[in-house]
């Protein structure tokens, strides 16, 4: 039985029916697959997260502490310094970033792993800023220019930013974001 | 804030907590050398967004030993499952699996991760050279494929937490099935209806 797949073994664009007992079951208990039109601030307005960065909610799980959003620093700037609890995604979409920690430029394409344990301070060098795709699992605390701990924030924090920014701009919430 | 007083959950105006982690509490970080409080008493914890909390949080679960919560489902002739959650999410799924004589779950192998605790009797793999016996713990991983086994009369209880899919095979090597949460739901629900008994939704993460 043993082989070994070397391409797709089917290139035909069609829709082929794959054995699966349990189909129904799936349908029942999914919360399913989706897409999210993020280009469509219908699907998800920039909500401001201070003066010069705005945040794209995508994706909130509560039973992971999982939260997927793009970040959007619009001109030079800085994202103080947080410590990661959990693991954590990016893709840097446009303009470039960076951490004041390490000695790379993340640049349109580039992909960021973090990992527990970390403490970073985000910079962007860029004239038109970055944006920035992340899935981000686990809690992140912030600390103030002084290293006095503010505040930590998990998927609880970035659903209340999202909620919060709805409501006070009369816009309904989208049930897609929340897995 | 004290950490008695129920914190103000105004989302409007969000205070920070601050005075837990002043200058001179954030120093001591590092110093816990066991729980900070021993009170006897259920200690309101500071939650500033508790409202979104509230309503968004995912309640756990408690499946206690009565098989009215989750019956024992024949596993073949030999062996049950007794399912305590199920995981949709994240493929994962949690029960007890209890061989009831000398006896074999033919081999498997694994595409996620697994936890598992000996209650009851002992368990191995032929392909180790260990012997899970009651409250010892077990991990394996993705790749692992192996052919459990117990040599006791009396057979043996465990606790598996497993994600993932699980793969099984024949006396051949043959692939037969592959087993996913969807599975053991369908395991548990088909039981369940085939017998009269109510699904249990505490199950259902």
């Amino acid at each position: 039985m043993a082989t070994q797949m070397k391409a797709p073994p089917s290139d035909k664009a069609e829709i082929v029916d794959v054995p699966y007992a349990y189909r129904d079951l799936v349908a029942r208990t999914s919360p399913g697959g989706r897409y999210i039109d993020v280009p469509d601030d219908n699907e998800s307005p920039w909500v401001p997260f201070g003066d010069n960065a705005a945040i794209k909610h995508i994706a909130f799980d509560v039973r992971q502490n999982i939260f997927s959003n793009i970040l959007w620093i619009k001109s030079p700037g800085v994202i103080g310094t947080h410590f990661h609890r959990g693991t954590i995604m990016m893709v840097c979409l446009e303009g470039s970033v960076r951490y004041l920690e390490y000695d790379w430029v993340a640049r349109p394409f580039g992909v960021i792993l973090e990992t527990p344990g970390e403490s970073h301070t985000l910079v962007t060098d860029h004239p038109d800023g970055v944006k920035l795709f992340g899935w981000m699992q686990g809690p992140i605390d912030f600390y103030d220019a002084d290293a006095n701990f503010v505040e930590t924030t998990d998927v609880f924090w970035f659903m209340n930013h999202y909620e919060t920014y709805c409501r006070e701009n009369g816009l309904a919430i989208n049930p897609k974001l929340y897995l | 804030m004290a950490t008695q007083e129920k914190p103000t959950a105004d989302l409007a105006d969000p205070t920070h907590p601050k005075d837990l982690h002043s200058p001179e509490a954030t120093k001591a970080l590092g110093g816990m050398k066991a729980p900070p409080s021993g009170a006897y008493k259920i200690v309101s914890v500071p939650e500033i967004h508790s409202a979104v909390l509230d309503r968004y949080v995912r309640p756990g679960s408690y499946v206690s030993n009565d098989e009215a919560e989750s019956p024992w489902v024949p596993f073949g002739d030999n062996a049950a499952i007794r399912h305590l959650a199920f995981d949709v999410r994240n493929n994962v799924y949690a029960n007890v699996l209890w061989i009831k004589s000398k006896g074999v779950i033919g081999t498997h192998k694994h595409r996620g991760m697994v936890w598992a605790i000996g209650l009851e009797g002992s368990f191995r793999y032929l392909e180790y050279d260990w012997v899970c016996r009651p409250g010892e713990f077990i991990t394996e991983f993705p790749g692992h494929a192996h052919t459990l086994v117990t040599d006791e009369p009396d057979g043996m209880k465990a606790f598996f937490w497993m994600q993932g899919a699980n793969e099984f095979y024949d006396e051949n090597g043959e692939f037969v099935e592959t087993l996913d949460v969807w599975w053991f739901i369908n395991h548990y629900e088909t039981y369940c209806r085939e017998n009269g008994l109510e699904i249990n939704q505490q199950l259902y993460l």
